[in-house]
């Protein structure tokens, strides 16, 4: 088990794309390594493909902020508690292998899981409340136990909106829609995310 | 489905891009307001309470060439010279 490795189960939308974006790129601001399972993999490949970095992550990071539908006519995404009972099933059933695991999960609102998924009460659960700044600032606010020299989150919202800047110029340079979280794969994203933080630390 | 950018050149302009300063200046809303921030600086130069104000205080910056001005999810708003 990798101690900087983060597995990230969340939802893989355009919606959800203004939060994972800077979710992603705060785990790198603070020397993480993002774990995200590409959306092209098929079912069964895929499972196995949780299963491993799940197996490979002291962290995880569940998002089960889309317990309900975005919109009247969608149906609710059962994905991410799905995954997030995988994770709590490995650390169950090895509890000394695992020993060390860590869980954050993410909410819209700080108490809402209680009236859906009330057997995860007790851990760690943090509301974003839909907004970016927040994501970077729970996350952060998570892991400043296990780092005492992180920067603040501040310093890395200010760096991810120029980030973002560059993002969306280099994408559009090269014929690809910013706001498509299929533009680029996940880690391609993290790889170019990973890059200019290491040159933007440098200044 | 994900196109593969070719490594070599898709991360070597986001290294580049993050390596250079070019007299941008971006506002960028906070939980105290709206802060300018200059290029590669780690903290703001200023924080005004208001987006125009901001922008002013961002069109004060000696060295600004253009102004960034974000949303509120990062994206970017505008991108104007210096005016």
């Amino acid at each position: 088990m990798n101690e900087k490795n983060v597995f990230i189960n969340c939802p893989f939308d355009n919606s959800y794309f203004k939060l994972l974006k800077p979710l992603l790129f705060s785990l790198c601001y603070i020397d993480l390594n993002p774990q995200i399972s590409e959306t092209s993999d098929s079912g069964e490949i895929r499972l196995h493909k949780i299963k491993g970095l799940i197996e490979d992550s002291q962290y995880s990071i569940h998002d089960l902020s889309r317990m309900e539908p975005m919109k009247v006519s969608e149906l609710p995404r059962f994905n991410m508690p799905f995954e997030c009972g995988i994770d709590f099933g490995m650390k169950l059933s090895n509890p000394e292998e695992f020993a060390n695991k860590k869980f954050l999960i993410l909410e819209k609102e700080q108490y809402r899981y209680q009236k859906v998924i009330s057997d995860i009460s007790g851990n760690d659960i943090k509301a974003h409340k839909n907004d970016p700044e927040q994501m970077i600032k729970v996350v952060r606010d998570w892991f400043k136990p296990t780092n005492p020299g992180i920067p603040r989150h501040k310093e890395i919202w200010l760096a991810y909106n120029e980030f973002e800047y560059d993002y969306e110029e280099i994408l559009k340079s090269e014929g690809y829609d910013p706001k498509d979280i299929n533009a680029l794969t996940f880690s391609d994203i993290i790889e170019n995310m990973t890059a200019w933080i290491e040159k933007y630390k440098m200044k | 489905m994900a196109k593969k950018a070719t490594k070599s050149s898709l991360t070597s302009k986001f290294s580049k891009a993050a390596s250079t300063n070019s007299g941008r200046v971006h506002v960028v809303p906070s939980k105290s307001g709206w802060s300018v921030k200059k290029e590669g600086a780690k903290r703001s130069t200023a924080v005004r309470q208001t987006k125009d104000g901001a922008i002013r205080a961002a069109r004060e910056v000696k060295s600004s060439e253009r102004i960034i001005v974000h949303k509120k999810d990062g994206t970017i708003q505008s991108n104007n010279k210096r005016g």
